[in-house]
């Protein structure tokens, strides 16, 4: 079985694991794919706590589906680099876990996972960036522990895709940081 | 490419005239900002690419330090009405000319995900969460 039957069966189903994230603009080009999981799901759709979270809610879709219209991405391959790149690879690089990272307005969210295939990333997990601290702190330890646990779940046999170039992630309209 | 016109539900308020969700309103600021960025960066590496112009040449252009050129260049998150003129002035030598047009009413593309997605229908973000909260707003797509 494949990585892509396995996220179709994940799609699948009255309660999917996995949704596919589209522009709410009717019109608007579909360049790359999105995978994102019920709990980023839940946040994007609501009910929001506040109406505070309900805004950023709104701001992160728009982050995230500039990567599915194929915008200009900055992506950073080298672990603790990434600053204002839009994802940068997480430590350990080899495992192929990235954050999306959603800075502006404050909070930021960090928004987990990895890329199934290139111009594919599945986004398992989130957080609000203040909470997780310095990097190598426990709570980043922690969080990234929660994204590599929800992919193995959901792809037992299969490590997120790596690689040495941002063409191995993404085709077009992306620059190294 | 066969297209059709259809009415989503995201945009009902707007259609309607009632006030729009937070959500609504920040995820239009966040496009419009994500647009430029795109916008102007496509730009800039257009030019990078084709040898006219380098980050150190656009700094000294518009009169910013290197690292305040990188920042800009990576994200748009700290972009005001000046950024953005100083860069396509330096960039490219022009100037946003206002146009803006309804995002209601637009024609749906067909190409919604690759081929190999089988049950995209059924899961596409707008699915779950349907509830009368009062922070919720149902994000349909189509």
């Amino acid at each position: 079985m494949s990585i892509r039957d396995l996220i179709n069966g994940h799609l699948a189903g009255s309660a999917p694991e996995l949704y596919v994230l589209r522009p709410v603009v009717p019109g608007d080009e579909i360049v790359r794919t999105m995978l994102i999981s019920r709990e980023i799901n839940s946040l994007l759709e609501g009910p929001w706590s506040d109406v505070a979270l309900e805004r950023r809610a709104g701001r992160l879709r728009a982050d995230l589906e500039a990567f599915v219209k194929g915008e200009q991405i900055g992506i950073c391959l080298t672990p603790y680099k990434a600053r204002t790149a839009y994802m940068g690879l997480l430590d350990p690089a080899a495992d192929g876990h990235f954050d999306i990272r959603s800075r502006d307005p404050r909070p930021g969210i960090r928004v987990f996972g990895g890329f199934s295939e290139t111009d594919t990333f599945v986004a398992l997990t989130w957080s609000f960036r203040k909470p997780l601290g310095p990097r190598g702190s426990r709570e980043w330890r922690d969080e990234y522990g929660r994204v590599t646990a929800e992919w193995r779940r959901l792809f037992p046999v299969y490590r997120p895709k790596t690689g040495a170039a941002v063409e191995d992630f993404v085709s077009a309209n992306a620059f190294l940081v | 490419m066969k297209t059709s016109f259809r009415q989503t539900p995201f945009l009902s308020e707007i259609a309607s005239g009632e006030p729009i969700p937070h959500a609504k309103l920040a995820y239009f600021q966040e496009r419009l900002r994500n647009r430029l960025y795109h916008f102007v960066v496509s730009k800039f590496l257009e030019e990078e690419k084709a040898g006219r112009l380098t980050r150190a040449d656009l700094a000294r252009r518009i009169h910013k330090r290197p690292e305040q050129l990188t920042r800009w260049l990576n994200t748009p998150g700290n972009w005001t009405f000046a950024t953005l003129s100083d860069l396509l002035l330096g960039i490219c030598g022009e100037e946003l000319e206002p146009h803006a047009k309804s995002v209601l009413n637009r024609p749906q593309r067909n190409f919604v995900s690759p081929t190999w997605i089988k049950e995209a229908s059924a899961s596409d973000t707008s699915s779950p969460a349907a509830t009368s909260a009062p922070h919720q707003a149902r994000w349909d797509m189509r």
